[in-house]
């Protein structure tokens, strides 16, 4: 281990980490939310129908959804550097392979099976667990920054691609984007990532004392009765059961806002640009939702926080069926706006207080997974409804009707028990000798 | 299957909405005037200032 640094740098160089892993996010899911712009161009140029780029498209999102626990595994065994590094790298390539798209079968490959892969080892999941090894305290904080980067990432890289495709090509277009990830976020990555702060001969944020063998800092390596090296263990335990179960809640939600929310918006007699600002102003929130939760529950428990996120989210799924025509919709976007994303740094900090940080790559990979499938789920279930009774109100009362419980499963979490975070502040205070 | 579609990533990605999309680049050409060059410049070089900013930042920190 590298010789623990003695003199205090201005910026910890955590935030370096955060700073990059925002702009991994940033690139990584705006270019993968570019390709909606594609489909027209693609199906007119290429000959294709909808159904047919749709598809690649669905199998896109599954083969994400299917490998990020076994990339996960991979970040706990290989270390994050190497993982996100390689996954930038590999989706670069595919996305500029993507240019020269000429068959189906192609696109299936480098689309759907490659870069949705590789999209798996920079994803938010992974650049939190790795942030997450950087930060005791403040923990929430850094990682809600990330999550930032997603939200900012669709507001910009999205147009960008729009505005190059309208003066180039769909090929330049797919070109240019493996082009900014291999040449922007690939030497970012490979100059400032590092697995863990004794890299850097540094502690993690927050961790008092700088000498590594004063034993509050060792015992700091065994914290909490919940710490585990494989994952499966975490699931023998209520927390996981609690944190997964209102999780699911959570995909099915934001499942059912995101696809469905614009049709829905169109029903109740707002023009399609005024569903759009309405969705827009959502997603604005998102930035200030998710940081001022990250913010919050570093200051409260986060369990608390989690749940008011949910409990909230609720209430804005009440209003949306109880307040008529665009009130309701307006009520519904601002509420829920803070909540949509505020459930992904708020958990995955959770999770990394109370099962440690060896195995937290695939936990949260296999917590990621059984979001997406509660998202697929009621994403369909919704379609279905509607077909059947014409109207979004029974979805949106079902999707609605999982927030509550999943409220209280949040609150019960025995957070001060089992979390890290509590159990720092209680053996270094039996330390000091209070 | 148009609804799978916009099942982008949820918000581990935020949805991008055609609606939304098309709201977004209708306010960019009314500030652009039309011209998607200016555009792209413009995003282009948010872009690349981040990772730019970061290495300043560093570079000025170590001194």
């Amino acid at each position: 281990m590298a010789s623990i640094q003695q003199t205090q740098p201005k910026i910890y160089y955590g935030w370096y980490i955060v700073a990059t892993c925002f702009f991994v996010a940033f690139l990584t899911v705006g270019a993968r939310n570019c390709f909606g712009i594609f489909v027209i161009p693609m199906s007119e140029d290429l000959g294709w129908n909808r159904t047919t780029i749709s598809f690649a498209a669905a199998l896109g999102f599954l083969v994400n959804g299917v490998t990020q626990p076994f990339i996960g595994y991979m970040f706990d065994r290989l270390g994050g550097r190497r993982v996100i590094v390689v996954g930038l790298a590999v989706m670069g390539v595919a996305a500029i392979c993507l240019a020269f798209t000429s068959h189906f079968l192609f696109l299936v490959l480098m689309f759907s099976l490659v870069l949705s892969t590789a999209l798996s080892g920079p994803s938010l999941t992974n650049t939190m667990a790795l942030i997450s090894k950087w930060f005791h305290r403040k923990r929430a904080t850094a990682v809600s920054l990330n999550s930032v980067g997603v939200s900012m990432g669709g507001l910009v890289l999205v147009p960008f691609a729009m505005y190059f495709m309208q003066a180039t090509s769909w090929r330049w277009t797919w070109a240019a984007l493996g082009i900014v990830i291999i040449g922007l976020a690939v030497p970012l990555c490979l100059m400032f990532l590092k697995n863990d702060p004794a890299d850097k001969g540094l502690l993690p944020y927050g961790v008092a004392n700088e000498n590594p063998e004063d034993p509050i800092n060792r015992r700091e390596q065994t914290l909490g009765d919940y710490e585990v090296d494989n994952w499966k263990e975490s699931f023998k335990t209520p927390p996981m059961w609690q944190l997964s179960a209102s999780y699911v809640v959570c995909g099915i939600t934001t499942g059912t806002i995101s696809t469905h929310f614009v049709p829905l918006a169109i029903e109740r007699g707002a023009s399609p640009s005024m569903a759009a600002i309405i969705f827009g102003v959502m997603m604005g929130l998102n930035v200030f939702g998710g940081l001022g939760a990250g913010v919050l529950s570093d200051k409260f428990k986060r369990k608390d926080v989690l749940a008011a996120v949910y409990f909230m989210r609720g209430l804005a799924y009440v209003a949306l069926l109880v307040f008529p025509s665009t009130l309701g919709l307006w009520a519904f976007a601002i509420v829920s706006g803070f909540s949509w994303v505020a459930s992904v740094p708020l958990t995955s900090s959770l999770t990394a207080d109370v099962y440690g940080l060896r195995a937290l790559g695939t936990i949260s990979g296999v917590t990621f997974f059984c979001h997406q499938v509660g998202s697929f789920a009621m994403i369909l279930l919704a379609g279905f409804l509607f077909d059947i009774t014409g109207s979004y109100t029974i979805p949106f009362a079902i999707a609605g009707a999982f927030l509550f419980p999943a409220a209280i499963a949040a609150f019960t979490i025995k957070e001060d028990k089992y979390s890290a975070r509590y159990s720092y502040r209680v053996r270094e205070a039996t330390s000091m000798g209070y | 299957m148009a609804f799978v579609l916009n099942f982008v990533l949820l918000h581990h990605g935020e949805s991008a909405d055609p609606e939304l999309l098309i709201w977004i680049k209708n306010v960019l050409d009314h500030i652009f005037g039309g011209g998607p060059w200016l555009a792209i410049v413009l995003l282009g070089s948010i872009i690349c200032v981040m990772p730019l900013l970061v290495i300043l930042v560093y570079l000025t920190q170590r001194r």
